[in-house]
Order: structure tokens, then C-alpha cells, then sequence
């Protein structure tokens, strides 16, 4: 087991501390930087978690506005990840509890923004298919989990954070964010299984 | 990874490990044209473009809101609840009469105030339809502001001095009517009574309905058609039949409020 450090983290994504009390400042150059080195991640959660790409924008545009209005609570001797993905899954569950994601409906469309592009050029085109099948099918069944089990997948599993950093944008403790993980990894497995027997022409 | 290591501790199928391999590995979705520059724009200035606004559900509304809202309403409903719903309105007078140091002619209406009739003065008043008074020359009257509609439901009226006859006709006054003399004071109940002030005290006379007489020497519930006397010098309080003249008066009153016909 890896055992997570106790002191602040290396600097991710290049941004140092100096660089993150810039970004605090407002600075625009720094915020530049901030945004460079955040906004893929953030689009890629918020798609994945809502499966729609052009809300994924705009509440991925309404999570940076929300960042510029909370950057005063930004600490600059800590990994801004846990921030920034508290400040992202807060804009979504905002979303969720609104009227408007009523109005939508939920999983509106399975949209084609998990698209599996051609990986290499050295791989083959069994390959590529097989890949391409089974990225569909744990794209449907990650559609089939609930919210709070699509958010915690993503942020282990996809977003690769560790447990502490989970648990501070979930406003869970390390024990609640293991065993929510552990029972999303099974029902994501089940919803899989399901999936993947469903399409195999043998079990 | 630190993430990956952690993982590594679950009881994981290799069906689930294989789904994680893929949520893991999957390329990212590529956001549309404009998207990122709109976001970095939105970031660098604070303000939003045209973005999604969550708009709250009526219910987080109602719930946000709903302390405050109930809070105005019940502070709406006392401030209302105090409200008097009636005023003294003089149905006549003659002679020297003030009311609130204003003269009282026929028709005028007041909140609350002192009523003082000079000699060979008098003033006849209502409170809405619910109480009509009668103050006898040379009295000072103090009237108070009428009873709210759901607090305030106890009025007390001063009798400084003179006399002063009142009557709710035959039906009960609709809240508590406090007298308040210098020996004496009553709760009155209905329906028609007189307070007078005199050399010796007070007395409190009764035609119809209860009246609670509370002086020193304890309290008296009053009998109809009789009269009390409260001593200022401490004497015994003396019960008595209704003189024919303070009779007369009052059933005068008390026809007048029932007839609605002024004596």
C-alpha cells in the first residue's frame, strides 16, 4: 500500500507555489497557466460525469467562473486538485439539484464524446475494435451507475486521486470514500458483466 | 500512481479490473470550438458567458426562504392581530366637552384619549358596535384604544373623576374591559354598568351581565341591578340596590344600544 505523504505534495502540473499565489492574486498570466493546466481534466470529468457535451461546456464554463469568485480560498502550499474538483463536482451536483437537469432529464444522451480514436499506428484493426467495443460497453455501464457512484469512479479511477484528496471534494471521511469506491467498482463490474456477456457470443 | 496503488488493495474481479483499466484509459473527449477559449475568458474575468445557470427547485427555494417567509408572516399577523378594529366614534354631546383636547362634536372619531365634560356637559360615545358609553358633566374619563383583533384583548379605561355608564346591550363585551379608579378597580364583562367617582369612593353600579370589583379588601363579584360602594377611607365596601335614578339611566343606556336609538 502507498503511503500518502504527510507534508504537501510535489507540484503538479507545473504550477509551484509561487505560481499558485499569482493565480490567487488573479494574475492573469499565472491564471493562464492555472487554466492550461486544468481545464482537459475538468471537461473530461464533467463529460464523463453528465454524458452530454455541450452542457459539459457550459457547466465546465460556469465551474471556472466558480473558481475565479473562491480563488481567495485557494492554498498555495497544497495540490490545487482537491480544489479545483470540489469546486467542479459542486457545480454539477448544483446541476443535478436543479430544476433545469429535471427539465432535461437525466442521461440525456449517450453522446460520442467518449469516441475511442484509432490508438496507434502500430495497432491492428481487431485490436482497435476490441478496444473500441469494450470502451463502449464500460461507457454504458458507467451510465447505468448513479451520480454519486459516476463521481466517485471518476475521481479515482479516471481523475487518479488519491483517497485524502477524494475525500476533501466529497466532504466524506478516507473510510466512507473506500467503501463507496469499492461498492461503485462492483456495481460498475456487475453493470459490465451484464453488458460484456450480453455482447459475447460465448460466455 | 498513487491513485492505481491504492486501488491495487481491493478485492477486485478481473471483470472490474478490466472496466477500470478502460475508465482509466480512455482518451479524453475533445471539447467543441470556442469551448476552451469561452471558459478561459469566463475564468480570467469572473463573468459568465452564456453558460448554464442552475436555476434552484421551488423546493431548495421553499426551504431557503421558508424561516424568513414564516417568520414575516407571524410578525405580519401580531402587528395585524394588534391592530384595533374599532375607534370611539361621539354619537353626541352638549356643553364644554373635550376628547383628546379636541372638541367632541357629533360624528368625530378618535383613537384613545381623555375625555373632560365641564359643567352641564356630557358625551355620548360608541366603540364600533360594541360598547356605548355615557360621561355625566364635570368627569375626566380616560378612554383607551380599542381591543386588536386577536392580542390586545384588554382595555382599560380610567375614571379620574364624575361618572361614567356604559352598556354592550344584551350581549357580552367581546374582550375584557378593565376600570381602574383610585380605590377600585373591575373587570368588566358586560353588559351595561356605570362607574361613578363621588365624595366617598367609588361606586360601581351593575344592570346587566359581570363585573369583578378588586379593592383592598379583596374581591367582589358584583350582583345585578345592584351597586357597590368602595370607601376611600377604608371602610367596608357596601353592596346596595340600584337607586330608581341610576335605574333609569342605565336602562336608558341599555335600550339605546339595543335600539341603536340615542337616549
Amino acid at each position: 500500500m502507498t503511503r500518502e505523504s504527510d507534508g504537501p505534495p510535489p507540484a503538479k502540473e507545473g504550477l509551484d507555489r509561487e505560481t499558485l499565489c499569482r493565480v490567487r492574486d488573479r494574475e492573469p498570466a499565472a491564471m493562464n497557466r492555472f487554466f492550461d493546466a486544468y481545464f482537459d481534466r475538468v471537461h473530461a470529468y464533467v463529460t464523463r460525469l453528465l454524458r452530454d457535451a455541450t452542457l459539459a461546456e457550459d457547466l465546465t464554463q460556469d465551474a471556472f467562473v466558480r473558481m475565479h469568485g473562491a480563488l481567495d480560498r485557494l492554498d498555495p502550499d497544497r495540490d490545487p486538485s482537491p480544489w479545483v474538483f470540489t469546486v467542479v463536482t459542486n457545480t454539477v451536483r448544483d446541476y443535478w439539484r436543479s430544476r433545469l437537469h429535471r427539465t432535461n432529464g437525466m442521461n440525456v444522451s449517450l453522446d460520442d464524446a467518449w469516441d475511442v480514436a484509432a490508438n496507434s499506428e502500430q495497432s491492428s484493426p481487431e485490436r482497435d475494435l476490441l478496444r473500441k467495443e469494450a470502451a463502449a460497453e464500460v461507457r454504458e455501464a458507467l451510465g447505468r451507475l448513479s451520480p454519486a457512484d459516476r463521481e466517485i469512479l471518476l475521481l479515482r479511477s479516471f481523475q487518479n486521486l488519491r483517497t485524502a484528496e477524494v475525500e476533501e471534494i466529497l466532504g466524506i471521511s478516507a473510510d466512507a470514500v473506500r467503501q463507496r469506491y469499492s461498492r461503485a467498482i462492483k456495481r460498475l463490474g456487475v453493470a459490465y458483466r451484464e453488458l460484456h456477456g450480453r455482447n459475447q457470443v460465448s460466455a | 500512481m498513487s491513485g492505481s496503488s491504492e486501488r491495487e488493495e481491493l478485492d477486485v474481479t478481473p471483470e472490474e479490473r478490466e472496466a477500470l483499466r478502460y475508465l482509466g484509459t480512455a482518451p479524453e473527449p475533445a471539447p467543441g470550438v470556442g469551448a476552451r477559449d469561452r471558459a478561459r475568458a469566463s475564468f480570467l474575468t469572473g463573468a459568465p458567458d452564456s453558460i448554464v445557470v442552475p436555476i434552484p427547485s421551488r423546493k431548495s427555494l421553499l426551504r431557503r426562504f421558508a424561516p424568513l417567509a414564516a417568520a414575516a408572516a407571524i410578525a405580519g399577523l401580531a402587528l395585524w392581530g394588534t391592530i384595533p378594529t374599532d375607534v370611539w366614534t361621539v354619537v353626541d354631546s352638549a356643553g364644554d366637552v373635550a376628547f383628546a383636547g379636541r372638541p367632541a362634536s357629533a360624528g368625530a372619531d378618535f383613537t384613545s384619549g381623555v375625555v373632560e365634560t365641564g359643567p352641564d356637559a356630557w358625551m355620548e360615545a360608541r366603540l364600533g358596535d360594541r360598547l356605548r358609553i355615557y360621561i355625566r358633566p364635570d368627569s375626566r374619563v380616560s378612554l383607551p384604544r380599542g381591543p386588536g383583533r386577536w392580542f390586545g384583548r384588554r382595555r382599560t379605561l380610567h375614571v379620574a373623576t364624575g361618572e361614567m355608564l356604559a352598556s354592550s346591550g344584551h350581549r357580552p363585551l367581546p374582550f375584557t374591559l378593565g376600570i381602574d379608579t383610585s380605590v377600585a378597580t373591575a373587570d368588566i364583562l358586560g353588559t351595561t354598568f356605570a362607574v361613578r367617582r363621588n365624595d366617598l369612593g367609588t361606586c360601581i353600579c351593575l344592570l346587566e351581565g359581570a363585573v369583578n370589583v378588586h379593592c383592598d379588601q379583596g374581591e367582589i363579584s358584583l350582583p345585578v341591578r345592584q351597586r357597590l360602594q368602595v370607601y376611600e377611607d377604608g371602610r367596608k365596601p357596601e353592596l346596595q340596590n340600584l337607586d330608581p335614578r341610576e335605574l333609569a339611566m342605565l336602562e336608558r343606556l341599555y335600550a339605546a344600544e339595543t335600539s341603536e336609538a340615542t337616549p
